[in-house]
């Protein structure tokens, strides 16, 4: 409790604690801008800490990371162009119920639960931190297969429509995530000699494309048809009413957000496991819950089209992640994701050594950033309303005719910021393509990303776990040697059968009423 | 409707040609990096030829056809076409300011935007947001063409 204090002590300098807020509300803004993320805003705030004094420089740095992900859920909900990675499943249900005109309570659900998220998170930092860093040096090549397996197969809370299109989505990100060079053996694969390939296709752009620039098609799309039918284009609905919760929905959603954010704490910790993995496992889960509860409910939305659980899982998810994944940097060193590993940097620019040695050398400043963590959450909900009403909101009252050249505009800068590449802009342009393609033809994008999250992660562990067994495939389900990893397996199989029961019960049940109407 | 006009039939068929590509391709690779991709190209094959003979069990709900599809993508792909020569100015010498100018009008002017006053203006102003975000507060390395680097170079 001492050192609890002792880092509530540090953080309420009211410098330190300035700082913060600043922090928080360019986080906000920064991860509100399509193709702009964590991880750029963390590389221009870098230098600038430089100038700083630690305190204040990790302290900006906190509110930064915690917002990011807040912020990516605006546009996410009002145009389904996802700010940042992890509020791409949020743009599902989010932009389905603004379609309803309800985006006061859709972004109000996505606040709410990002808060709820974030604070479990904090909490679980403060007090579980050594603990939950001993589970994660449990996971070694095996388990860390299991666990990528376990996140496709949460690929299953999509496939509600059509379970092919589903299936060949993630196929479909599998194999994108191959090109470039083999990391066991250096092997050029799918590059056709392009060296900007080597590495992989680009990750950000990649998003970018298939969620903002295909976004920006479909508003085009929508556009010229409304000027073909000679009728007046629809604007987005204004963000107009209260953005806080009801008790009745807080009740209703309590239960998503305290599985989410267990699910986002249990994912974060894990070293680059990360948020796309958690929102895909909550959502999921989510998905399950809520066939269970509200299925058989005519006044509810389906799965996907708006409901209340779509936008809480992810949203609670992704929040509690980015406290989580703390876990493992500060107590071990180890960075969780991407994001925490630039936290390093901004350590080490201070003279600060991540790791155990970090709660004895520099304790006030270790409990510090996770105290940062507590208060910046509790003020991103104020700070949030206020960019979605102020900032936004002023921003979605553009005609449509004006979003669309300004969202590809600013997704294609995004991409070019993410490498100063224009290589980049080719792939945001071609992924935005095939994105509204696919979106014609009915085939989800959401199981592209984790596909191309996983994808080479799955690979990697795979061989490197196959090497190690000499080729035995059966150590991934050894109870005796490896039990989170045998679990880890049976929980994936229960998620890849679950659609897969649902599909065929369906057939069944179509064929029986189609045979009774006799046709 | 006929199968051949649907689009699932021929989402079907390109699915599976992708993966019998890949499978080709894939045999080129090393012995350890060629497993994975193989096995991802035959379920894709598999896939391939689910979503084809699924086609013959749909119903017809005039929203799965060629012509349809055709009918609602062409306008946006025009915009595509747009951005895609946005892409090719970029490489060239032309910089990103004029770039950007000579690629929205156009975008604006297909979305309706007759008024060549507001055509200019609202051109102008979204460059001008972008620009300044990324270049000025982002300090990303946008290119710009010579003229322009010069002009900013004084000005610093």
């Amino acid at each position: 409790m001492e050192t609890i204090m002792l880092g509530f002590g540090t953080l309420l300098v009211p410098s330190v604690l300035a700082f913060l807020l600043l922090g928080v509300f360019s986080g906000l803004i920064i991860g509100s801008i399509p193709g702009l993320n964590e991880n750029i805003a963390f590389a221009v705030f870098l230098p600038f800490s430089f100038s700083l004094a630690p305190a204040n420089a990790l302290a900006l740095m906190v509110g930064v990371y915690c917002a990011a992900a807040v912020g990516g859920a605006i546009p996410a909900v009002m145009i389904k162009v996802p700010g940042t990675a992890s509020a791409v499943l949020t743009a599902i249900d989010g932009n389905a119920m603004v379609k309803q005109g309800k985006a006061n309570t859709a972004l109000g659900i996505a606040i709410s639960s990002s808060v709820f998220g974030g604070l479990a998170s904090s909490l679980v930092l403060l007090f579980f931190a050594p603990m939950l860093a001993d589970m994660a040096l449990k996971f070694g090549y095996v388990e860390n297969f299991a666990l990528c397996v376990l996140g496709s197969a949460a690929v299953g809370g999509m496939l509600e429509k059509d379970i092919l299109k589903g299936v060949f989505s993630a196929v479909f990100g599998l194999l994108v995530a191959t090109i470039g060079l083999s990391l066991e053996t250096g092997c050029p694969r799918f590059t056709f000699g392009n060296y900007s390939l080597y590495e992989g296709a680009p990750f950000v752009p990649m998003l970018v494309g298939l969620f903002g620039i295909s976004a920006a098609l479909e508003l085009a799309e929508e556009v010229f048809l409304a000027r073909r039918e000679q009728r007046k284009v629809s604007q987005l609905p204004r963000i107009t009413g209260s953005l806080i919760l009801s008790l009745s929905m807080v009740k209703r959603l309590l239960p998503t957000w305290l599985n989410s954010a267990a699910i986002g704490n249990l994912v974060g910790v894990l070293p680059g496991a990360g948020m796309i993995m958690a929102i895909y496992l909550a959502y999921n889960q989510a998905s399950h819950r809520y066939h269970r509860k509200y299925d058989n409910n005519p006044g509810e939305p389906k799965w996907g089209e708006g409901t209340p659980e779509g936008i809480a899982a992810p949203e609670a998810s992704n929040n509690a992640v980015v406290a989580s994944s703390m876990v493992p940097l500060l107590s071990l060193g180890i960075p969780g994701n991407s994001v925490s590993a630039l936290f390093i940097g901004a350590l080490m620019i201070h003279g600060m050594v991540p790791g155990p040695l970090l709660f004895i050398n520099n304790a006030n400043i270790a409990w510090m950033i996770i105290a940062a963590f507590f208060v910046a959450n509790i003020a991103m909900g104020p700070m949030a309303i206020f960019v979605v009403k102020y900032v936004s909101g002023l921003v979605y009252r553009l005609p449509k005719v004006v979003l669309v050249p300004a969202i590809a505009l600013l997704c294609l800068n995004g991409a070019f910021a993410d490498g100063n590449s224009i290589f980049n802009i080719w792939v945001a342009l071609g992924s935005g393509f095939v994105g509204y393609l696919f979106n014609k033809v009915g085939i989800p994008q959401a199981p592209i990303i984790l596909a191309l999250v996983l994808g080479q992660k799955l690979e990697d562990s795979m061989l490197n776990s196959l090497s190690i067994s000499q080729g035995n495939w059966l150590v991934f389900v050894d109870p005796k040697n490896h039990p989170i990893s045998f679990c880890l397996i049976i929980a994936s199989c229960i998620f890849m059968l679950l659609p897969l029961f649902k599909f065929v019960t369906k057939q069944m049940k179509d064929k029986k009423k189609n045979l009774d109407a006799g046709i | 409707m006929k199968i051949l006009g649907k689009t699932d039939f021929w989402l079907g068929i390109t699915i599976l040609t992708s993966g019998i590509w890949v499978f080709n391709q894939s045999q080129g690779f090393d012995e350890t990096s060629k497993d994975y991709p193989l096995f991802l190209a035959v379920i894709t094959v598999l896939l391939g030829v689910g979503i084809a003979v699924q086609t013959f069990t749909q119903t017809d709900e005039g929203k799965d056809s060629i012509k349809w599809l055709y009918h609602r993508m062409k306008g946006s792909l025009v915009i595509v076409v747009l951005f895609a020569a946005w892409a090719i100015l970029l490489s060239t010498k032309t910089g990103y300011l004029l770039a950007s100018f000579l690629t929205l009008m156009p975008v604006l002017y297909l979305l309706g935007y007759k008024k060549i006053s507001h055509l200019v203006l609202t051109t102008f102003g979204i460059i001008a947001v972008v620009f300044t975000l990324f270049y000025l507060v982002f300090e990303v390395p946008l290119p710009l063409n010579p003229f322009v680097q010069f002009v900013f170079g004084l000005l610093n």
